[in-house]
């Protein structure tokens, strides 16, 4: 409880009354990808709050009916969440929403699909393709079930992933932040590449002279925990350090593991 | 006839779930596996995996649990991981120097110089609404050169199933092995409907679709209703309790790697 007092202590001087800075201070004291780290808590309070009150939410469902339900990456995080708390209900009544309208596309498709192929198929659309040189034929993919916007929850961590972004591009000037951060795991690649993009030349420097810094560092335990798996070394201790070395090296290459990744 | 990739399909039927999303994790996983089992200091390999920098967020992933699972520790993946994090280190010191050199150039008294005449000019100047991009250009170790190989391999894997689907669907007996599997999920049943020239086979796979996901909405709408309390009392189906996991298939695709 101390340490955690302290820690908390730490990021608000740091931050200096900015609550966005004093979460990523914090996160950045974890042993993870920060910004992987509060993105992936504001996606699932995001996923918490939305099943908790706005199942029947006639213009959140207009919506996630418009992106015909929620992504691949992010469905899954909706099923495991609500197969917790409600045993799938919400979901439920979502999909079940879905699925009539997908039926009614199909349907809709089915009865008039005779009449846009004689379409596609008369001798003056087959002149006007040949003259305009378009190759539009009569096997075109069925627009009622693609979805027409963006996944909702793509859409919330991107922005809460950008205001993260900016807050740590804003605390880079800062000494002690430099100090913290140089004391973390810093940052994912994916991340790196994003923050590098938006900050000025000295902080750049300071990012990637850090990433260099610590990356010899893994590199050095990666090649440890390959040179103790040799039968020669085998007697060797086997350092905590190098025996996840491997999976940080993940970690930063692609992201930190998401639950449901 | 009857040939290997129809035989793939028809065991692929009989699976739970959409049969293409089957094929498609099930080659994505022997991939992986396969490069871990025998290829992980196989030249040509490493060089595509360096160069794309390992696989992307969901393959790399599905590497480290294949061979905890397989292996039960990391040094495939370690030793394939070296060279990238090499490559990583190189592209940083190339980034480095140049940023070193960029301010360098900055703090420069000539460029501090020719920086205030420049800026005395844009003053005299009416605005132009043009943005000078600043983005900084990323060297190869920062930034990949190649896409994931495993997602490479897979999208190849995908476009020969629903070709092979889009040819065959006109057999009587291809058919009935469709009808009776769960069906197509939303994304392939539109990308086999692209391969698919024949009006009246078009018809038939989306009449298929139809019907299976009517079938999956009454037993949702029963799932909900015996959710109830007032007919908590009533037993659930096996396929009903399953019925609001295969409606997310239905829409996504097979939830993958969740061994």
């Amino acid at each position: 409880m101390e340490t955690l007092n302290a820690s908390l202590g730490v990021a608000i001087t740091i931050a200096n009354g900015d609550p966005m800075a004093a979460q990523v201070c914090r996160a950045l004291m974890e042993d993870a990808c920060p910004i992987c780290a509060l993105t992936a808590a504001g996606v699932r309070r995001y996923i918490d709050g939305f099943l908790y009150e706005s199942v029947n939410d006639p213009m959140l469902r207009e919506k996630l009916a418009q992106a015909q339900g929620y992504c691949y990456r992010h469905v899954w995080q909706v099923h495991d969440t609500d197969g917790k708390t409600n045993g799938g209900v919400g979901v439920t009544v979502l999909y079940l929403d879905f699925t009539e309208r997908a039926v009614e596309g199909l349907k809709f498709h089915l009865r008039y699909a005779p009449i846009v192929n004689r379409l596609h198929t008369s001798w003056w659309m087959r002149a006007f393709r040949r003259l305009t040189g378009k190759r539009t034929s009569s096997n075109a993919r069925i627009t009622a079930i693609e979805p027409r916007a963006l996944c909702p929850a793509c859409r919330v961590e991107q922005e809460v992933e950008e205001s993260y972004l900016d807050s740590v591009a804003r605390l880079l000037p800062k000494p002690d932040f430099r100090d913290l951060y140089a004391s973390s795991r810093g940052l994912c690649l994916p991340h790196l590449r994003k923050i590098l993009a938006v900050v000025g030349a000295e902080e750049r420097l300071f990012l990637a002279e850090m990433t260099h810094a610590k990356l010899a560092t893994l590199l050095h335990r990666v090649q440890e925990y390959n040179r103790k798996h040799i039968w020669n070394f085998r007697a060797e201790p086997k350092l905590p350090e190098e025996q996840i070395a491997w999976i940080r090296t993940i970690a930063f290459e692609v992201g930190e593991k998401s639950q449901f990744s | 006839m009857l040939d290997y990739s129809a035989i793939l399909l028809k065991d692929a039927f009989r699976q739970k779930g959409c049969p293409i999303c089957y094929l498609q994790e099930r080659g994505d996983a022997r991939y992986i596996f396969s490069i871990l089992y025998e290829m992980v200091t196989d030249w040509p390999v490493r060089v595509g995996f360096v160069d794309s920098l390992g696989y992307c967020h969901e393959h790399a992933w599905a590497q480290q649990m294949t061979e905890k699972e397989q292996w039960g520790d990391g040094m495939g993946t370690a030793t394939m991981y070296e060279s990238v994090l090499e490559q990583n280190l190189a592209g940083l010191d190339q980034f480095i120097k140049a940023t070193r050199r960029e301010i360098g150039y900055h703090r420069s008294p000539l460029r501090r110089g020719l920086g205030r005449v420049g800026n005395r000019i844009q003053q005299a100047l009416p605005r132009l609404p043009i943005q000078v991009a600043t983005e900084p250009r990323f060297p190869f170790g920062i930034a990949p050169h190649g896409m994931c190989r495993v997602c490479e391999s897979g999208s190849r894997s995908v476009n020969a199933s629903l070709d092979n689907f889009a040819a065959k669907i006109q057999w009587d007996e291809f058919r009935a092995w469709y009808r009776a599997s769960d069906g197509l999920c939303l994304p392939h049943l539109n990308a086999v409907l692209e391969r698919i020239e024949d009006s009246e086979s078009r018809r038939f796979v989306v009449e298929v679709a139809v019907e299976k996901l009517e079938a999956n909405a009454a037993e949702l709408r029963e799932y909900w209703r015996k959710r109830d309390y007032r007919f908590q009392h009533e037993p659930l189906t096996a396929a009903e309790r399953d019925s609001w996991r295969r409606a997310v298939e239905q829409f996504v695709g097979n939830r993958r790697w969740k061994h």
